[in-house]
């Protein structure tokens, strides 16, 4: 998976999630998204993985920050 | 059989002004839209494994009731009511949840009506400070107050849990809901069965305190949108009409040969599924453009077939449209169009026949029978809480209405007729033991069903509580076959007047002249015991209760129009006597 079709994915899955659209690329973080809170975060987490067929340990997931993390950490999983 | 009644029905369909027309192509075009819509969503809600991306890219363009679900809990329940929506607007259902705090105490604050009170606990909080008995004895007292404030159905989901106290609290919380009004338990522990360590996922409790895994969300939401809410707020679908071809087998019995038809364990499962329902209480029908004596063949030959023609109520093989065969089959049946399922391999006859019936529900039976089976296995609406009675005898009860309506024609006259099924009435005052079958009669009966109260378990439970109130149950049984439990009777005093709230009769029961013997055995032992001296019954019309009106215009003197769609009637004690009624029933009364 190449990292725009990462970015497209996650945007995607913000956007489903958060419940407003978010185009691929766009930088979105927790502290400033009153809506990302921990029940929406674990439901991210739940959408990723089964989108991407990926798995996050709990270090991972609690270290997500904003949405380039989530590329990094789903980039990272599918180059190894 | 009765191919050809129907198709002189489809011919003689009255001329329509040019509005009705125009909403008659309106409502045949949703009805075929909702149809293929539905179907191209199977794919997705029926997944083994069903994607959350693709479920929530789902929009219904359906009409949806909403209704109203109050969540009591100590743990999230939003990871599983994210999820919810699309899989209960396939049950025509729009979901709005509202959250009490955590809380282990279940104090249940003050809150909105609701249509359904999900109780939603992580019993291992409390498995460390109380016994099993002791956290039953604590929820039932809980559950009892709940019971007290909300007249909604409660929805106690049960211990999911490899501790071995959660099997025997399991056990006894089954046994001791039963005992409370329209209350009953979703069962978690058995989606833990089925997914194993795969339920639980430990990386969640820190972050949002629950251990449960995106699969058992995923499995929960399915079964409350597509099982335990339709079971929760709709009645129980009544029928299942199948395609045979294709659908029950691989293969095309007309040209294939019936030796060659492919049986595939696919086939086998989804036949034994049928069966199953059959003795469930839902009635089996088939629909099929095949000869009549190709299928009557069909059965007779393939011993195999898990399946056979003794299991269908009615069978309508013939060469017209399924649309003259669903209807042939609802007129034999005595049904709605919207009670019945109708399961097809192909799109365009179930879009003829959504066409022509929109209340109808469809499944398509397009990626073999392995597929069909899930679905069947979660559809809306076939799910029910509790079994009664007479849901092991409907089946072989329609049977004999065949042998019934042979015997009609063989007999010289109507009298002869009715006093050759040896018909007899059983009445029970006030059954508490009942509370289950008149709910069902309540909110199922259309055509004999004065009010169209649509009682739950919780109102019939007061009435059983109050002095002024009486509730009477009537079992049928003849010759051919029992009916159970087939007529319900709901009054209260008032001002030294009996008024008559509800009269149900099933229509399995109806064309048998029972009805005056019903209406006034109730009504003497009812005005009896209340010392009234009049009784007033109120009809309100609906859009199918026609022989209920036809009834007591024979029986009673309208007293009058009291609105638009109601008609008061009035009988006092002494024109019950002068009531005729057949003298070919033997009553008698139990309790």
């Amino acid at each position: 998976m190449h990292d725009p079709d990462i970015e497209t994915l996650v945007s995607e899955c913000l956007s489903q999630v958060l419940k407003r659209p978010i185009e691929a690329g766009t930088a979105v973080a927790r502290e400033d998204d009153g809506s990302w809170d921990s029940l929406r975060h674990v439901e991210l987490v739940f959408l990723l993985e089964d989108r991407a067929g990926i798995r996050f340990t709990q270090e991972e997931i609690t270290g997500i920050r904003d949405s380039r993390d989530i590329v990094h950490l789903v980039a990272g999983k599918h180059g190894s | 059989m009765n191919r050809t009644g129907s198709t002189t029905l489809i011919d003689e369909q009255p001329v329509l002004t040019e509005t009705a027309r125009e909403t008659a192509l309106a409502q045949a075009d949703a009805g075929v839209a909702t149809a293929l819509e539905k179907a191209e969503w199977q794919k997705v809600l029926f997944a083994p494994r069903p994607s959350r991306y693709q479920l929530g890219l789902l929009e219904p363009h359906w009409p949806l009731r909403t209704i109203h679900i109050q969540v009591h809990r100590n743990q999230p329940f939003e990871f599983v009511a994210g999820l919810v929506p699309a899989f209960a607007a396939y049950a025509d259902l729009d979901v709005e949840f509202s959250y009490s705090a955590y809380d282990d105490a279940l104090n249940f604050p003050a809150h909105g009506i609701a249509d359904i009170e999900i109780v939603w606990l992580d019993f291992d909080r409390y498995a460390k400070n109380l016994t099993p008995d002791e956290l039953l004895d604590w929820l039932f007292e809980r559950l009892g107050y709940l019971r007290e404030r909300s007249p909604a159905r409660l929805l106690v989901c049960n211990w999911a849990s490899t501790q071995p106290a959660a099997t025997s609290f399991n056990q006894q919380l089954n046994a001791r809901l039963a005992g409370i009004a329209d209350a009953s338990v979703c069962d978690q522990a058995s989606l833990l069965s089925r997914l194993g360590s795969d339920y639980f996922d430990d990386r969640n409790i820190a972050l949002a305190g629950s251990a449960l895994s995106n699969a058992a969300c995923m499995e929960t939401a399915r079964m409350f949108g597509l099982t335990w809410l339709p079971a929760a707020v709709h009645p129980r679908l009544k029928a299942i009409v199948v395609d045979l071809d294709h659908t029950l087998y691989a293969g095309v019995a007309g040209e294939d040969g019936i030796d060659r038809l492919q049986l595939e364990p696919g086939h086998i499962e989804l036949q034994k599924q049928l069966s199953a329902l059959q003795d469930s209480g839902i009635l089996l029908a088939v629909c099929s453009r095949n000869h009549p004596r190709t299928v009557d063949r069909l059965f007779r030959q393939r011993r195999d077939f898990p399946l056979a023609l003794e299991h269908f109520s009615t069978v309508v093989a013939s060469w017209s449209s399924k649309v003259a065969g669903l209807r042939s089959i609802a007129d034999t049946l005595s049904i709605g169009m919207d009670t019945i399922l109708f399961i097809d391999d192909n799109p365009a006859e179930l879009a003829e026949v959504a066409a022509a019936f929109p209340e109808i529900h469809t499944l398509l039976a397009g990626t073999g029978p392995a597929a069909t089976h899930e679905v069947l296995s979660r559809y809306p609406r076939l799910h029910q809480w509790q079994a009664h009675r007479e849901d092991a005898l409907r089946s072989a009860d329609m049977t004999a209405n065949r042998e019934r309506r042979r015997l009609r024609d063989e007999t010289p006259d109507r009298g002869s007729y009715l006093q050759a099924l040896g018909m007899e009435l059983v009445f029970h005052l006030n059954p508490q033991q009942l509370r289950g079958r008149l709910h069902e009669l309540s909110v199922k009966t259309n055509q004999f069903n004065t009010a169209m109260l649509r009682l739950s378990e919780h109102d019939i439970a007061a009435r059983f509580s109050d002095p002024d109130c009486f509730t009477i149950a009537v079992e049928l049984r003849d010759r051919l076959s029992e009916s159970g439990v087939i007529a319900a009777l709901f009054a209260h005093t008032e001002n030294a007047t009996l008024v008559v709230d509800e009269i149900c009769i099933s229509c399995r029961a109806l064309g048998r002249e029972i009805e005056p013997v019903i209406l006034v055995e109730s009504l003497q032992k009812m005005m009896q015991l209340a010392a009234a001296d009049t009784a007033t019954i109120k009809l309100t019309r609906g859009p199918k209760n026609a022989p209920a009106l036809a009834c007591l215009e024979t029986v009673f003197q309208p007293a009058g129009q009291t609105g638009l769609d109601e008609t008061e009637y009035t009988c006092s004690t002494d024109r019950l006597l002068n009531i005729p009624t057949r003298d070919c029933v033997h009553v008698r009364w139990e309790n």
